[in-house]
């Protein structure tokens, strides 16, 4: 018998909970359930024999906490304990026809950015399991809540081993897992990874559980699973509150939804079991016959492509200054920044292009799609010429991703196209090859064709496939628009493909181009384009977008696009309401409001940024820093050691400054002039330690005294604060730490810093630091809070 | 869990003394943008909570101070609380534009786990009315050393019931959450004293240089 045989039965049975036939056998429970593979062997082979003797199909290890994190106390190592496993459970088997999975749970540490493990820590942590597990039949990953954990377990499966896998994870009633995982998200991430069987479990009972299966099943394409528990735990004695005959009766009314895999998790046990295989054995299997959506995700939000959806483009240097400045200096906040002010203005979905000739571009390609998933929740579309950017990016990236792109050469689609089949993406195929852009419709139409038929070659989806007819420039070749616009309407209709247009290309070369790209864009969009690229800050062009919608009847009772637009009003009549509460609220005035220091010291940002574009016109602006925005902090950070403002008001008037800092810096772009910098400073939060607060106050504060920061963000290796430093020539290296538990990485990082004879002077700061222990643990400066940083600053850089 | 916490409100003064401002010395504008972070701290906070009752025998709790708390009760509550992580996430997001905001969000995230662990500590009163509670004894705290996170997490089953996990280094994730021990005893108990004198932070405390208490 294997898993494939198993699956032409009506319903595969599982067996229930390890825990609660333990806990009958009247084994004390506590310390570690995976050591009793050795310490009470017959106990646990005896239980195995019971489910199969009660009616299951496969029996789990049990090893669901057998990982090297769980077991770092253990007197067993991984290996011993999940091979004595395994061993057991076959033992069980014998003479029966039962499969043995290799039961794995979640490794107990929240992967970054909730928690600090790295999803390549995790992946060896599963890896050394999966081998350890080899001789097992198939592979269950399971009570997961935290979809980028699972995605690295079913990879450590997928490249370790050759059985199959089935995953479930554990779901609230309100349909998304602790960590805000939501049924799409699960079901097309995991579909597109190839597993074999996914579902639900623990989590509930099946009465609860109900809505989540039904809502389930909608997505689900391979054979589904459901191990509820028996109802819901008493906190106080811990006993679970259903009978086996009422589970049983819940189970049957799932039986419609497609339920092909059954079985118990917690509170259930063998009687359990049992009825639930004689139910089964009475029942047929009902099967669900879902369309395959065109439809992406991240973990916690997905996107179907049912009408148009705008995809932002700004993530990307070309022909951007700032933005390049920011790749070289690791300004993640810059980049970041980007993404939620297109998220603001209706993007659906972020384009993210880091290619840049000085910088490494799959290291800055997975530090933005890790930064970006811990912010946004909308789909990223990795955007890389070079398949090992695509393939790392595609590796951490937590949903289903879209590729851009490959094209028509048989070159690319051998690259890219077995990258989107194995992490299970989609991907945007370009209408070019060997041949270059053809010039007419139908040879684009041939080149899509092509392109679709090699991704049907490698068991990619048709609904996953989306062409661009690539965008000409009007001003260079004005006969090439039609061509394009009618070869997305052939592709869209001859081909039953989704399609994808830069549009802002359009215009280039021509004066305003604002409305050749709005006019464009609405043409486009009838002749069937579904992912216009776009600048969504651009109002007209999401309006064009959404009243195409409503025209084309997408938009049902225009719900979304008065949605947006009276939000538009709305906001406005709140921005003054709260302008005119200011006006009136503020402390009395010695300065004129129209002042930039009256505005610092009130913490009023947009009216900072709109007098500093003011005095741009006819002020330098190394003026207005050293003799206005300069003696203004000065001033607040005055006030703040004296004790007469407080730590939130010094960071209304750093925002307010840092505001006034960014019109000067777009400014100096515009004109081609270098920005300003009174030198470089590297600071992070060190290894281990996730506060970064604090850390981001001293950042500002030293930003609007025109240091330029090099800011490492949280949690980061001693060897990355010593390559910063010497890659910037820092002279001035800032450390945090918040936790007692932490201060030894703090001293590490110093230790690192000094054995390399780096020249640079560290400082350091956080709560639990002391003026003495800053000494001891040899840094040059100690800063008790975020305006003593801007003192040191000064010292060491001038 | 039918017994649900749900925080309509939260604790503004104990926001502002965590920031270090008294009442009187918020300014307008502070006041202003807490106001609008409250409400949207309260649409995104889900108070989640587990407990577990151990008789004192059955636990080993590490530190002299620990023991001192619960000497003389029969029973201790192991609780953790969360309000989940949908706030990290918030504040990391109006983080890269807001940094005041975060920081009062941040600030009212504090206050807001803590508004939960009383909510526990009332509905515990309520399933034991026969016993006397001491007051919530953090990991942490004294020399009740933070190495013993894990242990508690795993006690309490906290990963599995409501999805507070620790990282290697002892932090609990998500950030906003809270472990703490509360002794049980049949006898009426002499609150003990919460003083700056058993408290490892003593020496570093911003509340005690300014001649204040953290209110613990």
């Amino acid at each position: 018998m294997d898993f494939k045989k198993l699956l032409e039965k009506d319903f595969v049975v599982l067996d229930g909970a390890m825990g609660t036939m333990l806990q009958q056998s009247g084994l004390e429970l506590g310390g570690t359930p995976e050591e009793l593979n050795f310490e009470s062997e017959e106990l646990l082979i005896g239980i195995h024999k019971k489910y199969i003797a009660s009616g299951a199909d496969i029996i789990y290890t049990n090893t669901f906490g057998a990982n090297r994190y769980k077991l770092e106390e253990s007197k067993y190592s991984v290996h011993d304990i999940i091979n004595k496993a395994v061993i057991n459970a076959k033992k069980a088997c014998e003479n029966t026809e039962a499969l043995v999975a290799l039961d794995i749970g979640p490794i107990g540490q929240l992967l970054e950015p909730a928690g600090s493990l790295s999803f390549d820590e995790a992946y060896e942590i599963f890896k050394e399991q999966v081998i350890a597990g080899k001789d097992a039949d198939l592979v269950v990953i399971e009570t997961m809540t935290d979809l980028s954990e699972l995605k690295a377990a079913v990879l450590s499966v997928k490249e370790n081993s050759d059985k199959p896998v089935i995953c479930t994870m554990t779901f609230e009633e309100n349909l998304r897992t602790f960590t805000g995982v939501s049924l799409s998200g699960m079901a097309l991430t995991l579909q597109g990874l190839d597993v074999d069987a996914l579902g639900i479990n623990c989590s509930l009972g099946p009465k609860e559980l109900y809505p989540v299966v039904r809502e389930l099943s909608k997505w689900v394409h391979v054979p589904l699973v459901v191990k509820p528990n028996a109802g819901l735990p008493d906190p106080l004695t811990n006993a679970y509150d259903i009978s086996a005959d009422e589970f049983v009766g819940l189970m049957k009314e799932l039986i419609p939804f497609g339920v092909k895999i059954f079985g118990g998790c917690c509170g259930t046990n063998a009687d359990y079991i049992k009825a639930l295989a004689d139910m089964l054995s009475q029942e047929r299997f009902v099967k669900i016959d879902n369309d395959i959506k065109s439809a992406i995700c991240s973990a916690t939000n997905t996107v179907v492509i049912d009408g148009p959806k705008i995809i932002g483009e700004r993530i990307n240097p070309t022909g951007k200054k700032l933005f390049k400045e920011a790749l070289l200096n690791n300004d993640m906040g810059y980049i970041l920044k980007q993404a939620i002010e297109q998220v603001k203005d209706g993007a659906e979905i972020l384009d993210v292009n880091v290619g840049l000739p000085g910088i490494d571009e799959q290291d800055m390609m997975v530090t933005v799609v890790k930064q970006l998933q811990g912010i946004v929740d909308v789909p990223l579309q990795i955007d890389s010429t070079i398949p090992k950017v695509l393939e790392a990016a595609l590796r951490v990236y937590n949903g289903k991703a879209i590729v851009n792109s490959v094209n028509g050469e048989m070159q690319s689609m051998r690259k890219v196209l077995p990258l989107v089949k194995k992490y299970g993406s989609a991907v945007v195929g370009l209408t070019l090859d060997e041949g270059g852009i053809p010039k007419k419709a139908e040879d684009r139409l041939a080149i899509a064709k092509k392109i679709l038929d090699k991704a049907l070659e490698y068991g990619i989806e048709k609904e996953d496939v989306y062409i661009d007819c690539l965008t000409l420039t009007a001003s260079a070749e004005q006969e090439g628009v039609l061509e394009t616009l009618r070869a997305v309407k052939m592709v869209k209709e001859e081909l039953g493909l989704k399609t994808v247009l830069g549009v802002s290309n359009i215009s280039f070369g021509l004066p305003n181009r604002e409305l050749i790209n709005q006019n464009f864009l609405a043409i486009a969009l009838a002749y069937g384009l579904d992912l216009p690229i776009i600048n969504p800050n651009v109002p007209s062009m999401t309006g064009a977008i959404r009243s195409y919608r409503l025209l084309a009847n997408i938009d049902k009772d225009s719900r979304e696009y008065i949605d947006a637009y009276s939000q538009v009003t709305y906001s406005n009549q709140m921005v003054k309401k709260v302008d005119s509460a200011q006006s009136i609220s503020m402390t009395p005035a010695k300065k004129k409001e129209n002042d930039i220091d009256y505005a610092i010291a009130n913490g009023l940002k947009e009216e900072g940024a709109k007098i500093t574009k003011q005095l741009l016109e006819h002020t330098d602006p190394m003026i207005i820093v050293n003799e206005m925005l300069i003696p203004a902090l000065d001033d607040i950070g005055k006030k703040f050691e004296a004790g007469t403002i407080f730590l939130p008001q010094l960071i209304l008037s750093a925002d307010v400054a840092k505001e006034a800092f960014e019109v000067i810096k777009q400014h100096l772009s515009k004109n081609d002039n270098q920005p300003i910098s009174k030198g470089k400073i590297v600071i992070a939060t060190v290894k281990g330690d996730i506060h970064d607060i604090g850390k981001n106050i001293v950042k500002v504060l030293l930003e609007n005294y025109g240091y330029t920061v090099i800011d490492l963000g949280k949690d980061v290796p001693y060897e990355a604060v010593l390559k910063a430093a010497v890659e910037h020539d820092a002279k001035l290296v800032g450390l945090s730490a918040l936790m007692t538990t932490t201060l030894v990485s703090m001293e590490k990082t110093i230790a690192l810093l000094r054995e390399n004879n780096v020249d640079c002077k560290v400082m350091v700061g956080g709560a639990v630091l002391t003026p003495e222990y800053a000494k001891e643990i040899g840094a040059d400066y100690y800063a008790k809070d975020a305006k003593k940083s801007v003192d040191i600053a000064k010292e060491v850089l001038g | 869990m039918d017994k649900e916490i749900n925080i309509e409100k939260l604790n503004r003064e104990e926001a502002l003394r965590y920031m270090g401002i008294g009442g009187r010395e918020a300014d307008s504008r502070l006041l202003q943008i807490i106001e609008e972070c409250e409400q949207e701290l309260l649409d995104t906070i889900r108070p989640k909570y587990v407990y577990r009752v151990f008789d004192k025998e059955q636990l080993r709790l590490p530190g002299n101070d620990i023991r001192n708390h619960i000497k003389g009760c029969e029973k201790a509550v192991l609780m953790c609380a969360t309000i989940s992580g949908d706030v990290d996430k918030l504040i990391r997001t109006v983080q890269i534009n807001d940094l005041s905001k975060a920081f009062v969000l941040d600030t009212l995230a504090s206050v807001a786990v803590e508004q939960v662990c009383e909510a526990v500590e009332k509905i515990i009163s309520k399933e034991m009315p026969e016993y006397h509670m001491t007051w919530r004894y953090g990991v942490g705290y004294g020399d009740f050393s933070l190495d013993f996170q894990r242990q508690f997490i795993n006690l309490v089953n906290a990963a599995k019931q409501i999805g507070v996990c620790v990282t290697s280094n002892n932090i609990l994730t998500p950030r906003k959450s809270v472990t703490c021990v509360i002794g049980l005893s049949k006898e009426k108990i002499l609150k003990g004293k919460r003083g700056c004198g058993s408290c490892n932070m003593a020496e570093r405390c911003q509340y005690r240089k300014r001649g204040g208490h953290c209110g613990f």
